[in-house]
């Protein structure tokens, strides 16, 4: 091993310490077991058949690939593209203001990044996917990480860092062109909207027809306020005391929601339907977005980051005690066609759309951009963040896939087949999948269902769908071998409920109020006042527009005859997986541009797969002549049926309805258009440019220039030895400087 | 300083790890819930001016603290 000490000033001590480690046969050996628990793990997944297997395999293919990934591929490309400098100061040191710059734990960082990153969508998208069987969610899940999500994340982090911290429209801008810019802007805005749309959905799905669930989540907004008052006026910085507060009183309404249930008056009282939760949620997301942050969304964001912490760490202690075992095979029928009951398409492309965060996930462009750079301490440990947050975030997609298909099959298809193909009774439900699924080995019956609802505290859990009732289910099932036993799976269903609901809401109250800002700053070009965002009418204004824009499709999808999320979530995956494109292909440009194209196939590959993959599907989505598939299809089968005079169409019925089909596949296959387009747009500039930059062999890109460091900071999540000596002179100095 | 490697020490003392460890999670669930916002600004002012003087009480700061979010709000991912 050898060691050198880096030193920006003279009789200071030193700014970091480069190690070159040689490969010991210690070293080797652990290496060994790593790739050897993998491997076993790996085995286990993909080949073993038709005996129990239990649920701990996952965990060993998931954390061995992890660790090799983060070993050797990560570092592969911090070697070969990024070259972090030990001597360059980062943002943090330069712009320090205690604020949105400041140099912050590396340990600090992570958990602050993971928590900014990992919401609902990891937890959903997987548990939707198990309809295919766990073989291929796993792989996308666990290869994907590796080769596209965790690179995406870690470059945006990284050259973003080398920038400034600018958000990704404006590096777009600066590297592709004003057009680009622009173009990427308007892509991300309109994405937003469908996220918090389809986020609504889910949560909807959950609340609708649950007293419980709806009188808990109600109760949120109480306990909000009330930390937000007691932190404002009371106790000024007490987080932690006020968080403690705030998740007892959380429980006592997860509690109470049980005697709300049992209460014929009360349950009568907050038993609602879809279209009503959505308006609720409208009106909430409004007023959310204008009340002064202190009110509402603070507290609701301290304890949201609280329960998400509190949860993972719950549900993978209970997957590693309870080690469930399997029950859905490796792979289904559903992953060759598209009859599948919980989402429509085959494996490719849906898969890839279906399972977005977790795998590769193009919103974490704009954390990883404009947040989370402006923070760190030193480049190098840009990789621990970016590409190790990541991999969190794709552990956490691993546990809820676990936690699906460790669910009883016909369980399992009874929640996610949508209302039309059950009708929404138990019977309804046992008849289509004893007689309808087509997959062998499912079966069910009105019994089993009625008891499955009654433990859990529900009225009927048939065509709960859109992944978080079901995740609900499955931690129930895990968490009550551990805690409380079978009387308990009525609370941890709600607790799942209640936490995957804070995920969602606090996405939609921040969400809302970001997408306000971009809508005023695009606003602001032509009337300035729209700028000054302490300009009542135009916040008013901007945020009714932007909730307007979200709630009709929240309306739309909650009204959908079809079934919202079966026609909805391919729409996120795709916008999700678009925004990656737009992410990957700024990436690729900036590489050319750096003179490194010899290296560019590292963003290269996820940015060609990511577009195979998402234009595939708005290919599909758009001109598919299957009906089950593709939204015009749809669109003309049921305009012609409805000139033809006929008054119902599959499992639609009656004229009203099958409008509102042809309505709402209208505004779906001309979403799926737009978006294509402007990706396409971005991804061909972003081309144009490289090729332009391979020619002349490099182009000037716009990172900051170069400043020395003055301050000290290990690159690693644990400080080695050599670190740990030279803090501890940098204390001393500190100390001595002091006295 | 001590040259022995940290594992070593945490093995022949297994109370004194024990409550480090207490601390340390203590101090990092300070940290990622925000509680410790205030003493980083302090320190982030006292670097910045060589002083602590001029820089916002405990009570000021978190009211700023907090309606900076207002004016700047930050994305949460989905």
């Amino acid at each position: 091993m050898s060691v050198e000490y880096v030193k920006t000033e003279e009789g200071m001590p030193p700014v970091a310490v480069v190690e070159r480690p040689r490969w010991t046969p210690a070293k080797i050996v652990l290496w060994v077991v790593i790739a050897l628990i993998a491997a076993a793990g790996w085995t286990m997944v993909a080949f073993v058949r038709g005996e129990e297997m239990s649920a701990s395999w996952f965990v060993a293919a998931a954390v061995g690939s992890y660790l090799i990934g983060f070993r050797f591929y990560a570092k592969f490309i911090e070697w070969k593209i990024c070259r972090p400098d030990p001597k360059r100061a980062t943002p943090a040191e330069l712009n320090d203001n205690g604020r949105d710059f400041a140099p912050t734990d590396r340990r600090v960082l992570f958990g602050h990044h993971f928590a900014a990153i990992s919401g609902a969508g990891p937890l959903v998208g997987p548990i939707l996917a198990a309809q295919m069987g766990y073989l291929p969610g796993t792989l996308w899940i666990i290869l994907g990480v590796i080769v596209a999500g965790g690179v995406q994340d870690y470059m945006v982090l990284f050259f973003s860092m080398r920038r400034n911290g600018r958000s990704l429209g404006q590096m777009t801008r600066d590297e592709l062109g004003r057009t680009g810019g622009i173009i990427a802007s308007l892509g991300i805005i309109l994405i937003m909207v469908i996220l918090i749309a389809v986020l609504g959905v889910v949560i909807i799905n959950a609340l609708a027809e649950s007293p419980w669930g709806v009188f808990s989540i109600a109760m949120t907004i109480p306990i909000a306020v009330f930390m937000g008052i007691y932190m404002r006026y009371l106790r000024p910085g007490k987080v932690i005391e006020t968080s403690v507060i705030g998740i007892v009183l959380l429980v006592l309404a997860i509690i109470a929601g049980g005697w709300v249930h049992n209460s014929p008056v009360w349950s009568e009282f907050f038993h609602l339907d879809k279209v009503t939760l959505a308006w609720c949620l409208m009106i909430y997301g409004f007023l959310a977005a204008v009340l002064p942050v202190w009110v509402l969304l603070a507290p609701r964001d301290y304890l949201s980051t609280f329960m998400k912490i509190g949860t993972i760490v719950l549900l993978a202690v209970g997957i590693l005690i309870v080690n469930p075992s399997v029950q859905m095979p490796a792979v289904t029928e559903f992953a060759f066609n598209s009859a599948g009951p919980a989402f429509a398409g085959a494996l490719f492309p849906f898969l890839f759309i279906t399972i977005a965060c977790g795998a590769l996930s193009g919103f974490h462009a704009l954390i990883s951009s404009g947040t989370t750079p402006k923070l760190i301490e030193k480049e190098s440990q840009a990789r621990l963040i970016g590409y190790g947050g990541m991999l969190m975030e794709s552990f956490v997609a691993i546990m809820a896939l676990v936690a699906a298909i460790c669910l009883d099959k016909g369980l399992y298809f009874a929640m996610n087949a949508a209302e039309p193909l059950t009708g929404g009774t138990v019977q309804g439900a046992s008849d289509f999948i004893n007689n309808t699924l087509g997959m062998s080995g499912v079966e069910t019956s009105p019994e089993i269902l009625d008891q499955a609802a009654r433990d859990v505290g529900e009225e009927s859990i048939v065509s709960r769908t859109g992944g978080a009732p079901t995740l609900a289910m499955g931690m129930a099932h895990i968490l009550h071998n551990v805690f409380g036993g079978p009387a308990w799976m009525s609370f941890w269903y709600h607790f799942a409920v209640m936490f995957e609901a804070l995920f969602i809401l606090t996405t939609i109250d921040a969400g809302t109020r970001v997408a306000r800002f971009m809508l005023s700053d695009a606003l602001g070009n032509f009337s300035k006042r729209f700028r000054d965002p302490s300009w009542t009418p135009g916040a008013w204004l901007t945020t009714a527009i932007m909730v307007a824009a979200w709630g009709s499709i929240l309306l739309m999808g909650v009204t959908d005859p079809l079934g919202g999320i079966n026609t909805l979530f391919p729409l996120f995956g795709i916008s999700n997986q678009l925004l990656a494109a737009i992410a990957l292909a700024v990436i690729f440009a900036i590489v050319c541009k750096m003179g490194l194209a010899k290296w560019a196939w590292i963003p290269g590959i996820p940015l060609v797969w990511d577009l195979v993959v998402t234009m595939t599907a708005s290919w599909q989505k758009i001109f598919s002549s299957d009906p089950l598939l593709g939204y015009w299809a749809q669109h003309f089968a049921y305009k012609d049926a409805l000139a033809a005079g006929e008054t119902s169409l599959g499992n639609t019925e009656g004229v009203e309805a099958m409008s509102a089909v042809v309505r709402n596949t209208f505004v779906q296959g001309t979403l799926s258009i737009v978006f294509a387009l402007l990706v396409a747009m971005v991804v061909v500039m972003a081309v144009w440019k490289s090729i332009e930059a391979i020619r002349k062999g490099s182009l000037p890109t716009t990172e900051e220039p170069f400043t020395e460091t003055k301050i000290f900071a290990p690159a690693g999540l644990i400080a080695r030895k050599p670190e740990r000596e030279v803090q501890a002179q940098w204390d001393e100095h500190r100390s001595a400087g002091r006295s | 300083m001590s040259a022995a490697h940290p594992l070593e020490d945490a093995l022949r003392n297994p109370w004194t790890t024990l409550r480090r460890g207490g601390a340390w999670l203590h101090w990092y669930l300070k940290e990622i819930m925000g509680e410790n916002a205030y003493l980083h600004y302090i320190e982030s002012y006292e670097r910045r001016h060589g002083t602590r003087e001029g820089a916002m009480g405990e009570r000021e700061f978190w009211r700023d603290h907090t309606d900076e979010q207002d004016r700047n709000p930050k994305a949460r991912c989905c």
